[in-house]
């Protein structure tokens, strides 16, 4: 299931920051790897398969077309299929071109701007591409990493409320533009639309695929707030290669970059401290440095595991957060509230509300198994086998039906028509179903033609 | 009539929640949707389903146009009493339990204001929610002590791996208080344990349900009856009852009333040892669990096990004999209902018989456990032990009548039962032939001088036809004694009414009811609480398998789809034949068929229960094995068991529903169902137990037996296999779903051509009326009670020799498949029977 946005590209169903690029135009491309900050083309080179990495790097610095011949030199047989995949992936990115050699064979061509990125990552030189550390002013107070982690955890927390209907307290205006953009929830003039079907299975993700998705689709959305996606995209990855717990000055930041910097704060990926005047230090969080990594990068750990499932489909959840609660309520009928837990059941028609709200049974389990309670990760496999394969069991049901689309044919006058129909149907193999007392045949579509031409040949003789 | 009942009522529930009726349910109901807790899967499907437990039906018009009965009736007017007691109980409960419950914003029921979160909750296992319902994890430190509690006071509604639900109820307090728990211990151990404040309703209710229970027993002494309390003030005001003083048996017009330290005989029965104590916890897990906690229960500890010392000044006071049933009525009519005790120590009236524990025996620790709850005091109190089939339920028997060592009797539910009981008796127990005395319709020992322990089924008791000479003589002589105990085997099998009568006929000081599945679709469970006693103990089946008490079985739900050609009819047809075309199903054969042959390949002993006759003879004639189903004689059933527990060419047997229980067959350990009683919970579980008892030499493997259950796709027989789970699931199984078996394509297997399968349809759309009942047959019922109704149903299913099935089989275009059908249906059932009955039947789905 695939969204498409308002501007013609799909938006969060990108896994990966490979993905995603090779959806942009290659102008866009090729701007970006123009860039006078080159974290982009690190970012990407970062995000390359092992073997394209190599051959970019052995590029790098001859100055010329790299012939076909040559490269296939250089793999064994079994490699081929990883050759097949590297190149394609480098043509896709726009990082090499057909272009022949000196000697006149087909070879492939680095792009230059991203040879001259990744050369300045190597050797060094050039502007600072990682953010300034600042060591300048000592901190009064310092912040650090636990802190960070807890504030970024209830910036996107809110982020989230707001997704699950819990209006626990105002939500910026565009965070709803974000959302609704990414097709979270439905959009529209009262912005109240509620939740969407991709929306649902948004809040079952682990949070660094959310984030992730979130950005895309924020990057979408600066396009209608008039900001250039370059510079947009570029200082993202910029924020992607800083340290968490150090901080960072803002200063010297384009309008377009402070404006980012305030919404990032709001979802989380970076803290400022607020006061009387705006401060002009920021740390990233934990959420902002599983950027360049795209959806890929999961964090394991950062999955704090809550749920208990039972072989008696019970579902206990030790937390007290409405929205935990509600996720889980999504696919389960919750049965108890107590303080620091919540008790619900899976049962056939709550895990078939879910589905019908587009959410997929790998989903369910995989967002239960993301979630398992330590208790339970101690068990192999963690979720009880019945469980998983009952969920699945209920899915399948749902789709017991195959859909041929056929042509009726009915009222034919004489058992004769029809039998001569039906066998004619039935010679080109295109009979879907005959019924021999009410005279009914279908066909395939892809039979009808001939079947009414066979039809009207015959009404003639 | 009583189907009508049954069917008519919702679900079958928490047994309770149903029992309650009008007070509870119905406040329950509008407020939240989940009266119905235990149903957990399957609450999305509704119940139409009759789920009666016809096993031990018994005619109740008879009953009462029988004067006699109708005699015996006042007679136990006491236990009548009972009756009316639930529901006053029940009534109670919907009054302390009814709290304010909010629903939050996920329509759970939100207690989160009534509930306050201790600061060191992760340290304590429970959540005590006020509606009753208790959740305890599992992988709490104080896990052990935690549950030791709460099965004494609470009922367990489901134990899977982690997180267990008990839930208090107005019985189980009541069995908590019957065998010594007080109530200020209850509300401070369960406060102690709680990760959350106790809420108030909660409190209240214990109070409300424990206050005046238990405080009062009724002691058999020397043969003298008396009223025993440690409460003085209880005694009082029961003395100012006027029908109650005037039971007090009075030597001496001012007689006060006795004060005698009581007797301090410490808990032991037979081949108890001094326990080593595996409640020793080791120093790592002492840390982990608040010393409150620890405190606390090895106080309770001490006082479940001295309780004699607890109870050291006791007030009692003597009564008349004749009025004994008067002052128990009067009791329970003041909400203080009387304990029965019996001090067997002290009964000098009837002799000991020379019975003893051979030193071979030795009990598991649950056994233990269940009988130091049974002899907690030096006395033995009557009432209920729950132990999973197959988990040595029968030396828990054994072990009571050895240290009761007063004249035992036994009664179980068919003459196959009788004889392993017999032999059970001769393994753990130092009886001779001579000591024990069997009473049924095939084997009936002459009572010796020095018989000790008879052996009979709940049918030769309680039967109310004429019988034969001897069998009155024996009746005589077992009406005349007073028995020391009586061991009712698998308890939950048998209707209040015949119960009632069983306990008329014969006395007994103490009774010691053992079941493995105390759950019943219809409600008559609750009335065992005051038939017989509380629950003593529960074991916890997964406990036990985890331990190696039980075999590791791995259940399974096999998915067969319908052929198209069965499916086309099952949809078409609305009658009672629907079930015959899904236990027929050519799939579902074919995938016995295929179970079979692989497990006989793993030398396996293989049992499949089929509880549709017609299908059962077809299935079985066709892959040659023999079957035993109603009508097949003791003797030939013996020959069959006794074949395939030894025979190595005998891997496999049909049977009815006839060895749902109490067919101990060791060896088997793969189980095979293809045709079930509806939605009955009781009976998989029962069925389960056949193969439960542990295998020998087979720890390498992660199960060692297997439990299979063939479902035919998209027919009613999903919906109720669903139901039948849920006992089990509760207990902490997992059924797993297969939808195809390996290997079956390469297996050369009958029906595979669609001719044959045709051919079947033929046949099964050319089956009678009868043959797609299931077998309404009592459990080894036995000649001596044909005379009662059920048997002249019983003759129709043993196949019609009339051929007046035409009218049947005219009705199916076929009339080429007539002769087939003669075979084994049964028309002179439908002959006998009123047509109302009939329509009934028919129009019943």
């Amino acid at each position: 299931m695939t969204m498409v946005a308002s501007d013609g590209y799909q938006s969060i169903d990108h896994k990966n920051l490979y993905s995603y690029l090779t959806t942009l135009p290659s102008s866009m491309l090729e701007n970006l790897y123009k860039h006078p900050n080159p974290c982009l083309c690190m970012a990407i080179f970062r995000d390359l398969v092992p073997m394209a990495q190599k051959f970019v790097l052995r590029q790098l610095f001859i100055d010329q077309v790299l012939p076909k011949s040559a490269l296939l030199a250089w793999i064994t047989p079994d490699g081929r299929k990883d050759h097949d995949d590297a190149v394609r992936l480098l043509i896709e990115l726009r990082i090499w071109s057909e272009a022949p050699s000196s000697a006149g064979l087909m070879g492939w061509k680095l792009n230059e701007h991203f040879r001259k990125g990744i050369q300045a990552v190597v050797v060094g030189g050039g502007p600072s591409w990682g953010g300034d550390v600042t060591p300048t002013a000592e901190e009064t107070t310092p912040v650090d990493v636990a802190f960070l982690e807890k504030y970024a955890r209830d910036q996107w927390e809110h982020v989230l409320h707001y997704l699950a209907g819990l209006k626990t307290r105002q939500t910026a205006s565009h965070v709803v533009d974000v959302l609704a953009t990414a097709g979270l929830v439905r959009g529209g003039n009262e912005r109240d639309g509620g939740i969407t079907q991709n929306g649902f299975r948004f809040l079952l993700m682990d949070t660094p695929s959310q984030v992730w998705r979130f950005v895309l689709s924020y990057l979408q959305t600066t396009q209608k707030w008039n900001m250039d996606l370059i510079e947009c995209i570029s200082f993202i990855f910029q924020l992607s290669f800083s340290q968490t717990g150090k901080h960072y000055s803002s200063s010297g930041f384009s309008d377009n970059q402070m404006k980012m910097l305030q919404h990032f704060r709001d979802y989380g990926l970076v803290y400022m401290r607020s006061g009387k005047r705006p401060s002009s230090r920021f740390y990233p969080t934990n959420l902002v440095m599983n950027l360049s990594g795209g959806a890929s990068s999961t964090n394991a750990s950062f999955a704090e595991g809550y749920i208990v499932v039972e072989t008696n489909y019970r579902i206990i959840a030790y937390t007290d957060s409405p929205l935990k609660i509600a996720v889980v309520s999504y696919f389960s009928e919750m049965l108890y509230r107590f303080p620091n837990l919540a008790i619900g059941i899976l049962t056939r028609e709550s895990i078939r509300n879910a589905l019908a709200k587009g959410i997929t049974a790998d989903e369910i389990i995989r967002f239960l198994r993301m979630h398992a309670h330590p208790q339970m990760r101690e068990s192999s496999p963690i979720l009880p086998s019945t469980l998983t394969d009952q969920i699945k069991l209920w899915e399948m049901e749902r789709a017991r039906f195959e859909f041929t689309d056929g042509v009726l044919y009915n009222q034919i006058n004489s058992v004769k028509d029809y039998e001569l129909l039906r066998n004619y149907a039935n010679d080109l193999g295109v009979n879907v179903l005959s019924n021999n007392d009410k005279r009914l045949l279908v066909v395939t579509t892809e039979g009808h033609v001939p079947v009414r031409a066979f039809w009207k040949r015959q009404k003639k003789e | 009539m009583g189907k009508a009942k049954k069917s008519s009522k919702e679900d079958e529930g928490t047994s309770e929640a149903r029992s309650s009726g009008h007070g509870m349910s119905k406040r329950k109901r509008a407020s939240d949707p989940d009266v119905e807790l235990s149903s957990l899967t399957m609450t999305h499907l509704h119940d139409n389903i009759q789920d009666d437990d016809i096993e031990m039906v018994c005619s109740s018009d008879e009953d009462d146009n029988d004067p006699k009965s109708r005699r015996k009736d006042r007679a136990i007017a006491s236990t009548s009493a009972a009756d009316d007691d639930t529901l006053r109980i029940a009534g109670l409960q919907t009054d302390a339990l009814v709290t304010e419950v909010r629903n939050d914003e996920f329509g759970a029921k939100d207690y989160r204001s009534q509930m306050e979160l201790k600061p060191d909750h992760m340290s304590r296992p429970l959540w005590v929610a006020p509606d009753g319902h208790i959740f305890l994890e599992a992988f709490s430190p104080v896990y052990r002590h935690a549950q030791d509690f709460l099965v004494a006071i609470s009922e367990p509604v489901c134990r899977p791996e982690r997180i267990h639900e008990y839930k208090l109820t107005a019985y189980s307090l009541y069995a908590a208080v019957s065998v010594g728990l007080q109530t200020a211990d209850i509300i401070e151990y369960l406060k102690r344990l709680s990760k959350t404040n106790l809420p108030k309703g909660i409190e209240e209710f214990i109070r409300l349900c424990t206050i005046s229970y238990g405080k009062l027993k009724l002691v058999l002494k020397q043969n003298r009856y008396f009223v025993e309390t440690i409460h003085p003030d209880v005694i009082q005001t029961l003395l100012k009852d006027e029908v109650i003083s005037q039971c007090r048996l009075r030597y001496d017009e001012q007689a006060p009333l006795t004060e005698d330290p009581a007797g301090k005989s410490g808990p032991t029965f037979a081949g108890s040892t001094t326990l080593p104590n595996e409640d020793e916890s080791t120093q790592a897990e002492k840390d982990s669990v608040p010393q409150d906690i620890v405190d606390f229960y090895d106080k309770i500890d001490r006082d479940e096990d001295d309780e004699a010392e607890v109870q050291s000044k006791v007030v009692s006071f003597e009564v008349k004999q004749d009025l004994i049933e008067v002052l128990q009525k009067r009791c329970i009519e003041l909400e203080y209902p009387l304990l029965a005790e019996y001090d067997f120590r002290h009964d000098q009236h009837n002799p000991d018989i020379n019975l003893d524990l051979k030193p071979s025996a030795s009990h598991r620790p649950y056994q233990e456990k269940s009988l130091r709850k049974m002899f907690g005091n030096g006395r033995a109190r009557s009432g209920i032990i729950v132990l999973p089939c197959g988990a040595g339920k029968t030396l828990v028997g054994v072990t009571a009548c050895c240290t009761v060592r007063k004249r035992c009797l036994v009664l179980c539910n068919s003459g196959v039962s009788v004889e392993q009981w017999r032999s059970q008796f001769k393994i753990w127990s130092t009886a001779d032939e001579q000591m024990i005395c069997r009473f049924t319709a095939d084997s009936k020992d002459k009572p010796h001088a020095n018989a000790g322990v008879c052996i009979t089924t709940y049918n030769m008791i309680a039967h109310t036809q004429k019988r034969s000479w001897e069998a009155e003589k024996i009746m005589e002589w077992l009406k005349s004694q007073e028995w020391g105990l009586m061991v009712l085997d698998e308890v939950h099998t048998i209707p209040a009414k015949m119960f009632r009568r069983v306990l008329t006929i014969v006395n007994a000081h103490c009774k010691l009811g053992l079941t493995a599945t105390l759950v019943r679709e219809d409600d008559k469970i609750q009335d065992l609480n005051f038939l017989i006693g509380p629950k003593l103990y529960e074991a916890n089946w997964m406990e036990l398998q985890n331990k190696g008490f039980l075999a590791r079985v791995q259940c399974a739900e096999v998915w067969c789809p319908m052929s198209p050609e069965f499916f086309r009819e099952y949809l078409e047809i609305k009658t009672r034949k629907q079930t015959l075309l899904y236990v027929m199903n050519p799939n579902k054969i074919r995938a016995l068929e295929f179970l079979v042959k692989y497990h006989e390949r793993r030398n396996d002993k293989v049992i499949v229960f089929c509880d549709n006759v017609f299908a059962l003879k077809n299935i079985a004639l066709k892959m040659g094995k023999p079957y035993i189903y109603g009508p097949t004689a003791q003797a030939e059933r013996l020959q069959i068991l006794q074949n395939f527990q030894h025979n190595p060419r005998l891997n496999t047997i049909f049977v009815s529903k006839v060895a749902d229980t109490s067919f101990d067959l060791p060896e088997a350990n793969v189980l095979i169902q293809i045709s079930s009683q509806g939605g009955s919970r009781r009976q998989e579980a029962q069925r389960l137990g056949r193969i439960l008892r542990p295998k020998k030499g087979s720890i390498a493997e992660e199960y060692n037996a297997f439990f299979y259950s063939l479902v035919s796709q998209d027919t009613s027989e999903m919906y109720f296999a669903r139901r039948r789970q849920r006992f089990l699931v509760n207990q902490g199984y997992s059924y797993k779903v297969i939808t195809r078996l390996a290997g079956m394509e390469d297996e050369t297997l009958s029906l595979s051509k669609k001719e044959q399968q045709l051919e079947l349809l033929r046949i099964v759309m050319a089956a009678s009326d009868t043959d797609i009942n299931e077998e309404d047959k009592i459990v080894g019922s036995t000649r001596e009670t044909g005379g009662k109704v059920q048997m002249t149903r019983k003759a129709g299913n043993m196949g019609s020799f009339s051929g007046a099935d035409d009218s049947v089989y005219m009705e199916y275009k076929d009339g080429k498949q007539a002769g087939r059908s003669g075979r084994g249906a049964a028309s002179s059932k439908n002959e006998n029977q009123h047509t109302l009955f009939k329509k009934f039947r028919s129009s019943k789905k």
